[in-house]
């Protein structure tokens, strides 16, 4: 038995609305081995970000709700844990980055204010050693001149330099699990190759799982060991990188790979994913991907199909490989 | 900064001496000389226009102007017609009755407001918050005349529970006994001033925390682990003062002004029953010293808001 870091079952998170209430993350669960990267793969609104903020703890209240599911991390569940015992474990043993690193900083502190921070409130440093590991980790993830940097203030630094900051920050506790909310999506294309190798580095290096959200699969081959395509709030195939790039099962994450321009031969005509993600206002009847999919049966429209193994290590949702939808 | 600072005081000479031209020229323009108010009638014309003209009355506009400015400069705002005194006096007179009302009137609502401001906005649509919002609402909607009169008649003249009007300076005690009896004078006053000024700021502090609660640097805090009062007071705090600053600041000028309504209510002898009295009496030479001396404090508030700007916010550069 592999050692799991956190493992996750059953989450379901709605958030009320105006329009009524929105189940974002529905039944999800997420296993992450100790010191791998998991990917979780999906268009917008699917529910990544949701299920991060889920496992953070940080689904914005009052509308946001985690309604059922438990959250296995460190033999705790953080869902029973008390929001003071939840906010000591974030930062210390679980952070997380987030999308925008442009707004992800506070703009009136320091850059090494903004470090010092977590080292005192969590390793109880004095000034001078938290200065000392924040100059440390600024170095450690590839900032020239770090003394000059952490008297610095977010807005004299690039994109990318505050992508690294944030990245510095979320390591500077030495926490057992981040989560990587698309930490790339905003930096420019060669910059998020240098972050995504600095992630990598720092993810073999220090021994730190990371959760991995991005909706780019090119991401997803280079960094993940695992691999979680989302569909409207539902897991629909989860499986090890390598034999979810190899033989994809669900016709969804087919449609994604087919999408994608960097896979095609010459000559060959770039496809998309017919129809719209629906709204989670208006969701399907059945599986929530039956109106745009190529493989639509009369169950799909019915009944929602569960997640089964098909092959050792690898589930997807989909009555194609069910017994019960006739295959 | 140090560049910017020195530029930025060098830019209000230019300032000043426009303020200084349209001041004068709109006093010019107001009908009436400083003896129509003076002189029995019965005295002769030409008498009057004899001691106007030794006096330099008929000289030519930019003559006068440049002679006033010359005296101006040396703190000299000449003497007035109304009081008989020079108008330096007179104003230094009333200027620490002003100080003190508005002082502790602006004190006052800085600490009530900005607090009340931030719980408001950290449980937004809770009891508390539609409970302040009301009080604010009130605040901002009930003239200052008519709340100065209801609480000089329910909690003085009825409960007697403070005097009904003036600075209880008169009262000839001595040291801490003098101290209590002015502060028992100052509540009442200090209370209606500040009902507006505190009511406006709650509700920036408000609306800015909202917006600053809002913010993805405020999810990373939590996602820091930092604590949530940390959060709110340092974190948010210092990004939502950012506006409220420059209301802050914009309340500096009617510091010294005085207020007009809050002052005339309670007899209290500030500088905004002075400028009443100096419109009232053609006393053109007080009125022209305070309305400078307000065009002087008015700029320098605002030289004052953008260097707390930079001393706030590190993204604003002068340079």
């Amino acid at each position: 038995m592999e050692d799991i870091t956190l493992k996750a079952q059953g989450i379901k998170t709605s958030f009320q609305t105006s329009e009524g209430k929105v189940v974002a993350v529905n039944d999800v669960d997420i296993t992450i081995r100790e010191g791998k990267i998991l990917g979780v793969v999906g268009e917008s609104g699917c529910g990544k970000t949701v299920t991060a903020l889920s496992i953070m703890r940080l689904v914005p209240e009052p509308n946001g709700k985690i309604e059922e599911g438990r959250i296995e991390f460190m033999g705790k569940n953080l869902l029973e844990l008390s929001s003071e015992e939840m906010r000591k474990l974030r930062g210390a043993e679980i952070s997380m980055i987030f999308q925008e690193p442009m707004t992800a900083l506070n703009p009136v502190f320091s850059i090494g204010y903004q470090m010092k921070e977590m080292l005192k409130l969590h390793r109880g440093m004095t000034d001078e050693q938290a200065t000392e590991r924040a100059i440390e980790l600024i170095d450690m993830v590839g900032i020239p001149r770090a003394e000059k940097v952490i008297k610095e203030y977010p807005h004299q630094l690039s994109g990318g330099m505050r992508q690294r900051v944030m990245i510095a920050m979320a390591l500077s506790c030495d926490p057992k699990f981040m989560i990587a909310d698309e930490p790339t999506t905003a930096l420019d294309v060669t910059i998020q190759a240098q972050v995504l190798e600095l992630m990598k580095d720092l993810n073999e290096k220090m021994g730190t799982a990371i959760m991995f959200i991005t909706h780019d699969l090119g991401v997803i081959a280079e960094m993940a060991d695992d691999v979680v395509v989302m569909y409207a709030g539902k897991v629909v195939e989860e499986s090890n990188a390598i034999s979810l790039f190899h033989e994809p099962k669900h016709p969804y994450t087919m449609g994604l790979l087919r999408s994608r321009p960097d896979m095609l031969e010459e000559g060959e005509e770039l496809q998309s994913i017919k129809g719209m993600v629906p709204s989670l206002l208006r969701m399907p009847e059945g599986c929530p991907f039956n109106p745009r999919c190529e493989h639509r049966m009369d169950i799909c429209v019915k009944e929602m199909p569960q997640l089964i193994e098909v092959k050792p290590g690898h589930k997807t949702r989909c009555w194609l490989y069910d017994d019960k939808g006739g295959k | 900064m140090k560049k910017y600072l020195i530029r930025r005081i060098l830019i209000l000479i230019p300032i000043l001496i426009g303020v200084s031209m349209i001041i004068f020229a709109l006093i010019e323009a107001m009908p009436g000389d400083p003896y129509s108010d003076m002189i029995d009638p019965t005295v002769p014309p030409d008498l009057i226009e004899e001691r106007l003209e030794a006096m330099g009355y008929f000289d030519p506009l930019p003559v006068r102007y440049v002679r006033w400015l010359g005296r101006t400069l040396r703190f000299d705002f000449g003497y007035s017609t109304n009081y008989g005194a020079p108008v330096s006096v007179i104003m230094l007179n009333r200027l620490p009755n002003t100080l003190i009302l508005g002082g502790f009137a602006l004190l006052f609502s800085t600490i009530v407001a900005i607090p009340l401001g931030i719980i408001s906005s950290t449980r937004q649509y809770s009891v508390v918050d539609y409970i302040v919002t009301v009080f604010a609402f009130i605040g901002l909607s009930i003239p200052a005349f008519f709340f100065g009169l209801l609480m000089i008649r329910y909690l003085a003249f009825e409960l007697g529970w403070f005097p009904i009007a003036g600075t209880g300076a008169g009262a000839g005690y001595e040291g801490v006994r003098m101290l209590l009896h002015r502060a028992h004078h100052l509540v009442l006053p200090v209370v209606v001033l500040s009902l507006l000024s505190l009511a406006s700021l709650m509700r920036y502090t408000r609306s800015s925390m909202l917006e600053v609660i809002k913010q993805d640097y405020i999810r990373t805090a939590r996602s820091k682990g930092i604590k949530e009062k940390v959060i709110i007071y340092r974190h948010a705090l210092k990004n939502a003062l950012i506006p409220v600053v420059t209301v802050l600041t914009m309340m500096l000028p009617s510091l010294v002004s005085g207020a007009v309504l809050t002052e005339t209510v309670f007899s209290w002898p500030g500088m905004g029953t002075l400028m009443i009295d100096a419109i009232d009496n053609d006393d053109y030479p007080l009125l022209m010293g305070i309305t400078m001396m307000l065009a002087i404090i008015i700029v320098f508030a605002n030289l004052l808001a953008d260097i707390l700007y930079a001393w706030i916010d590190p993204r604003i550069k002068y340079d």
